[in-house]
């Protein structure tokens, strides 16, 4: 139990460290949030509750994660969210790349394949440069 | 040796705004004379800096404490090579070391393609002084390395040079070995990055947007991202032996920093095959390496600015204001760029099918990027939170884990299926004749590792992956040496060394898979990590797993820059010995700061790494923790593999060589004919 209510804490000395993992030589706040912690425990608090205890004492950026209510609730949808929109642009430019390749007439394909005229062309660049 | 740096900073400055205008008023008017002088304005500002690099470390070494950066950062005590290394150690001195080897990569640009006639390099060279410009104002007007230190005095009015009799010292978690090497290397890859962006921006300012800017800057990029990528992995190998929690990535802002321009490169290292193969995705590729230069300068502001919360970022500071007009201007500007010259940007091909191999790169694009976004938002989302609720809030581990882990597993399956895919049209004959061996292979090893007791969704979806991923590497190995084997008749190691030969970078890119991989599997092993802790005392025993340590000794020393107490643990494993450790604590003077000193018993399965975590005063024993980390030597492994897939991509072809030779005889013939 103290290393589930530890991970979900940070250490409060400005290093960002998760609690359970600071180790800062003599830290002035990682060792008595630890000591308070499994005091708590001893005391048969239940882990919501330790937790709650410490968000009261120190505010929201004691908490390792945002929660998810609020403006917070954006820290955890937002990459979800750009992706999707990425997924949803890549879709449109690719349905649109190959309708364009559907319209277009095919005897300039019977001349010369594209796999051909990329190869001339990769060359033709090369000794360009 | 002060006033000679600044002399040699603000020189510099001055011939790096001669360098600029006189490079890009050449490029755009085609004077030659005043792009010649321009590359050497570069030179000269390259031996400037230099210079003042050269009198630093001399000014670190002779502990000048005069010198307000000297004093804030060695003390005499310290080792004469961690006296050189605080050259970056602190933020006057790595700013300088920022500018010192942009420096250097504009004058090796310069000097590589001195006898190149395009416009592309002088602009190149004049974007990459522009940015050198940037740096050496913050080095000449807002952090100098060389600001003397000054008191006053009861009585009179000016200040008077003031030394103290020793200096602060390096912070003590920087006094590693590893930290001798970790920052040049990871600032070679990050300021590398520049090189590409300044070859872009002269294609856009030049309206040379055919493959030529992309030729010319292959290998750059391919070495600033190898370096980027090693240097990465170096940082991973210092917090894991210094900082002693028992890990090595902690998703610290600084991390982050250095870790969102490597992803957005290896984006653009990947879609920038489909520009050179299809004459696509050209806005993309621009766009993606002005990212990865815009979130180099982000992450050198997140480092030093305080704007967000680190165990390594360096102090507060009021540059902040700089990066972030510069950033501004910067992107501003390079989005016009690419608005302006959107009709030379145009795909000369179209995409085939939605199953094919630029699809692929698509799709791997997409991925990179989305976790690039999701490692940036949750890097600065603190601050948005703050700004918006005026309250501050800490993003954590924990988040970046939930976040990425999906996401990196998806990346690794995109590892494997992407090359089993076929330029243009991928057909489901050939997609089942690509998937099936590969695929079965992975889930019968699945199979056997859920029946040998492996469990947990995302432990098994990695390993799965892992084994798919190198059946995909060896399938393709495989029908490249069968094929030299039948038609040239080669043995097995002639035919393998051959095909890499003849095709470096196609192979080279394999085995970075393979080293991907081979990461991955370290990564996977931190889902069965073990701890414990415990109070010793001589004679006492505290065991994990198989291990079993007894206290022998405990012992405390000083030396002339720290004081330690040291731990003697034997260790047996399964009652077998094997040998003491040696876990220390140390606690140096002039910083008044503490360090953990690891002990370690590293092989291919298991690490065993125990911390001196301090002394309990109530009992005087000492505190032991113990970690059984699985699987970590493959990621330093797999970091030694990426190097070697690197270099085997960055080598010449030998169609390259003879193209080179043919271009070189073409320019001597040329110039020799202008002259008569």
């Amino acid at each position: 139990m103290f290393n589930r209510v530890s991970d979900k804490l940070v250490c409060q000395c400005g290093c960002n460290m998760i609690l359970r993992v600071c180790n800062h030589f003599e830290c002035p706040s990682a060792l008595p949030m630890r000591a308070e912690i499994e005091e708590k425990i001893l005391a048969g608090a239940a882990e919501d509750a330790i937790v709650t205890d410490f968000v009261e004492e120190h505010g929201k950026v004691v908490l390792a994660t945002p929660s998810a209510k609020g403006i917070d609730l954006a820290a955890w949808v937002m990459p979800g969210f750009v992706v999707l929109m990425g997924l949803f642009l890549l879709l449109y430019f690719v349905s649109d790349w190959l309708a364009k390749k559907k319209v277009k007439p095919a005897a300039s394909q019977q001349q010369l394949d594209s796999g051909t005229m990329s190869r001339i062309e990769d060359e033709l660049s090369r000794l360009d440069t | 040796m002060a006033n000679f740096g600044n002399l040699s900073l603000t020189l510099a400055f001055t011939f790096a705004i001669y360098a600029v205008i006189s490079l890009i008023t050449g490029t755009k008017t085609g004077r030659r004379d005043l792009i010649k002088s321009g590359e050497n304005a570069v030179y000269v500002y390259f031996a400037l800096i230099t210079s003042a690099v050269v009198g630093l470390l001399y000014l670190l070494v002779t502990s000048n404490f005069q010198i307000e950066y000297v004093a804030s950062i060695t003390n005499r005590d310290m080792p004469v090579y961690y006296k050189l290394a605080a050259l970056w150690g602190g933020q006057a001195g790595s700013l300088l070391f920022w500018t010192w080897i942009l420096a250097t990569y504009a004058a090796i640009v310069t000097f590589r393609n001195r006898q190149r006639r395009t416009n592309l390099v002088p602009a190149a060279v004049g974007i990459m002084s522009m940015t050198t410009l940037f740096f050496l104002s913050l080095n000449v007007f807002a952090e100098n390395p060389f600001s003397e230190l000054a008191m006053s005095h009861a009585g009179l009015e000016e200040q008077l040079p003031f030394a103290p009799a020793d200096g602060r010292g390096l912070n003590p978690l920087l006094q590693h070995p590893v930290m001798v090497i970790h920052p040049p290397i990871l600032y070679l890859g990050y300021v590398g990055m520049v090189v590409p962006f300044a070859f872009a921006i002269a294609a856009l300012i030049t309206r040379e947007l055919g493959n030529a800017w992309i030729t010319l800057i292959r290998r750059w990029t391919l070495i600033a991202w190898g370096l980027l990528g090693f240097g990465i992995i170096l940082g991973g190998k210092w917090a894991y032996m210094e900082l002693g929690w028992g890990g090595y990535w902690a998703w610290d802002p600084v991390e982050n920093a250095s870790l969102m321009p490597w992803l957005t490169a290896t984006a653009f290292l990947h879609s920038v095959i489909v520009q050179e193969k299809k004459n696509m995705l050209k806005v993309w590729n621009v766009t993606l390496i002005i990212a990865t230069y815009l979130l180099v300068i982000f992450g050198t502001f997140l480092t030093r600015s305080g704007v967000v919360s680190s165990v390594h970022a360096f102090a507060q500071s009021s540059i902040g204001s700089f990066f972030v007009s510069y950033i501004a201007i910067a992107g501003g500007l390079c989005v016009w760029l690419v608005f302006s010259r959107l009709e030379y940007l145009k795909s000369e091909n179209e995409l085939d099918s939605v199953v094919s191999r630029e699809s692929g790169f698509l799709f791997n694009n997409l991925v990179f990027l989305g976790a690039c976004f999701a490692v940036l938002w949750g890097t600065v989302f603190p601050v948005i939170s703050e700004a918006i609720q005026g309250e501050k809030i800490s993003v954590g581990a924990p988040f970046f884990n939930k976040i990425n882990i999906p996401v990196g597993l998806f990346l690794l399956f995109l590892t494997g299926v992407g090359p089993l895919l076929a330029w243009r049209k991928t057909s489901p004959r050939s997609l089942k004749k690509n998937f099936l061996w590969p695929m079965a292979v992975a889930m019968v090893a699945a199979a056997i590792l859920f029946a040998t007791g492996v469990s947990g969704f995302y432990p098994l979806v990695s390993f799965l992956l892992c084994v798919f991923v190198t059946a995909t590497i060896f399938v393709e190995f495989f029908r490249g040496i069968r094929a030299r084997m039948r038609a040239h008749g080669e043995m097995l190691h002639h035919a393998f060394l051959r095909l890499i030969g003849k095709n470096k970078r196609r192979y080279g890119g394999y085995i970075v898979h393979f080293a991907i991989v081979l990461i991955f599997i370290g990564f996977t092993g931190n889902a069965f990590n073990r701890e414990t802790k415990g109070e010793v005392t001589e004679g006492d025993t505290i065991s994990l797993g198989a291990y079993e340590l007894r206290c022998e000794q405990i012992e405390e020393g000083e030396t002339p820059n720290y004081t330690y107490i040291v731990a003697t643990l034997s260790a047996t494993k399964n009652g077998k010995p094997m040998g003491t450790l040696v876990p220390e604590k140390r606690f140096y003077h002039a910083s008044e700061q503490g360090t953990s000193e690891v002990a370690l018993r590293s092989n291919l399965a298991e690490d065993l790494y125990v911390v001196f975590a301090g002394v309990n005063e109530d009992n005087n024993r000492a505190v032991i923790q113990i970690f059984l980390n699985p699987l970590v030597a493959w990621v330093w492994i797999g970091t030694i593999v990426m190097i070697v897939g690197t270099v085997v991509a960055i080598l010449p072809d030998g169609r390259d060589v003879r193209i080179q030779r043919r271009k070189r005889a073409l320019e001597k013939l040329l110039r020799a004919s202008e002259k008569i």
